[in-house]
């Protein structure tokens, strides 16, 4: 493995993770935040369902994407080739860290005590400034705590996209997409190298995380 | 919408996070993958590594504009991709069967596949093994408790499975068999010691020092196994494709291609013309 090879494949794991914690979070902040607050017939089962990415196969989710996402798909429709793209990297992973995201969410509103956002209320704020301005910060260590685990699922995403970004070198080949095919191919030293490589990383992003929390609280 | 009031240090805070992601973000960017124009993307068959290999670097060397990317695996879940809409530009594939049936599905123009090369099957055992085999019932050795083969659909498990069903050893050697991705993986898989046999391509055999043949399958016994190329879509080929393409089925490709060990089979202009100036309708 070359180092710009190496440089490239790191960049692209940690951008693919990055993205997907962005692309996760506005869905899953406001679902959390719904969940937390209203109590309605079938919660339970949209909480299972939210929840599904997570547990069942991630090749199963990363064939439903495929579908959704490939040439015959409704996106492709639209005009946007994403399948074997890092973008389909980065949508597979945040799939898969979602449900994972929406729980850490719906928790941290659920201990954010409604009376504050009342408050707010009477004093004018609408529900958009509230929701902004009091229960958001009120639940950010929460919120900061789900990214977290989302970034870190999406750091090691295998299954889901394989199957939708393929293994282009130079163009989705992250991580542990390069571990495998060199492990297929029986490169164990390419393999062993970029494996210290997201050891690296992988502890690198934890301690900066971990930084992050301890100054949210 | 004024400011000041409940969350001044929180904004701070989250203020400065998002700058810290954005900067994030941006020292990602030496990761972004940008696909240039001169950017070509070659899908090939895992046992084709080496040879493909030296023919991206003398392409890249003789024609410094052009980038090109290779993505191995088997060509099984290759053509999946071209299935599903991977971009790919050129594929070498080792069973031309697999480009038939694209073209067929018409993912790759009538005028735009060829066969490249052909190979032989070969018996191995991890180096310094005693296992002996001299004709194909000696596959059923007891000593071979692992056998590697990948699935019929990948092309060396169909041409291995064929190979064995029809001299009906498949289903007494089909509970030993451990199903590996594709034909470096079975190499691999001996090479480590994790199966003590399996049927490779000869040119895969010579690459792997942790490997050696036990039986060289004679002539008689061998089956017909024919790579191909071919440049998936209509229409025109982009100009470094084309290039790519010409350099493969040209003398270089000959040349790399047979130190190699495959076997030359573009030979004939009328039965292998360049893809680029075939058969137009």
């Amino acid at each position: 493995v070359s180092a710009g090879a190496l440089l490239g494949i790191v960049g692209l794991t940690a951008r693919v993770a990055l993205v997907a914690t962005l692309l996760a979070l506005p869905p899953a902040v406001s679902l959390g935040y719904c969940l937390a607050r209203n109590d309605f017939r079938g919660r339970a089962l949209v909480q299972a369902l939210v929840t599904l990415p997570m547990v069942v196969p991630p090749v199963a989710v990363g064939l439903a994407l495929l579908i959704l996402l490939g040439p015959r798909g409704p996106f492709a429709a639209l005009g946007l080739e994403l399948v074997f793209t890092w973008w389909a990297a980065a949508i597979a992973a945040a799939c898969v860290g979602f449900p994972l995201l929406v729980r850490a969410c719906e928790q941290s509103f659920a201990e954010v005590d409604v009376r504050y956002e009342s408050v707010a209320r009477t004093l004018g704020l609408s529900r958009l400034q509230t929701f902004a301005r009091v229960s958001l910060p009120l639940a950010r260590r929460g919120v900061l705590y789900g990214s977290l685990l989302c970034f870190a699922r999406g750091l090691g995403e295998f299954g889901a996209t394989a199957l939708v970004a393929g293994i282009i070198p130079g163009r989705t080949e992250t991580l542990s997409l390069g571990i495998w095919s060199r492990v297929q191919l029986g490169d164990d030293v390419g393999a062993l190298v970029l494996c210290a490589a997201s050891f690296v990383l992988a502890l690198f992003s934890m301690l900066v995380a971990e930084g992050w929390l301890r100054r949210a609280r | 919408m004024g400011g000041a009031g409940t969350g001044e240090p929180t904004k701070h805070a989250l203020a400065s996070r998002l700058v810290t992601l954005g900067l994030a973000i941006a020292f990602g960017a030496v990761g972004v993958p940008r696909a240039s124009a001169d950017e070509i993307l070659v899908a090939a068959a895992a046992s084709l590594r080496e040879p493909v290999v030296t023919l991206a670097e003398v392409h890249e060397t003789r024609h410094p504009g052009d980038r090109v990317r290779v993505s191995f695996g088997s060509s099984s879940s290759l053509a999946l991709q071209i299935r599903h809409g991977a971009p790919v530009d050129v594929f070498l594939s080792a069973d031309s069967r697999l480009v038939d049936t694209l073209v067929s599905e018409g993912l790759i123009g009538d005028d735009r596949h060829q066969p490249l090369v052909g190979n032989r099957l070969v018996v191995i055992r991890p180096r310094g093994s005693d296992l002996r085999v001299g004709a194909p019932s000696d596959l059923l050795d007891p000593r071979i408790r692992r056998f590697a083969l990948p699935s019929e659909v990948v092309p060396l498990g169909g041409y291995g499975r064929r190979w064995l069903q029809e001299r009906g050893l498949l289903d007494a050697l089909g509970p030993r068999i451990v199903v590996t991705e594709h034909a470096r993986a079975t190499l691999a898989a001996v090479a480590q010691g994790h199966a003590d046999a399996a049927i490779v391509y000869a040119t895969d055999a010579a690459t792997s020092p942790g490997v050696e043949v036990a039986w060289a399958i004679p002539d008689g016994e061998q089956p017909s196994i024919l790579y191909a190329i071919a440049t998936p879509g209509e229409g025109d080929v982009a100009p470094a494709t084309e290039r790519f393409v010409t350099l493969v089925q040209g003398p270089d490709g000959e040349r790399i291609l047979q130190s190699a060990g495959f076997v030359w089979r573009a030979k004939d202009p009328s039965v292998a013309a360049p893809i680029a100036s075939g058969p137009r309708p």
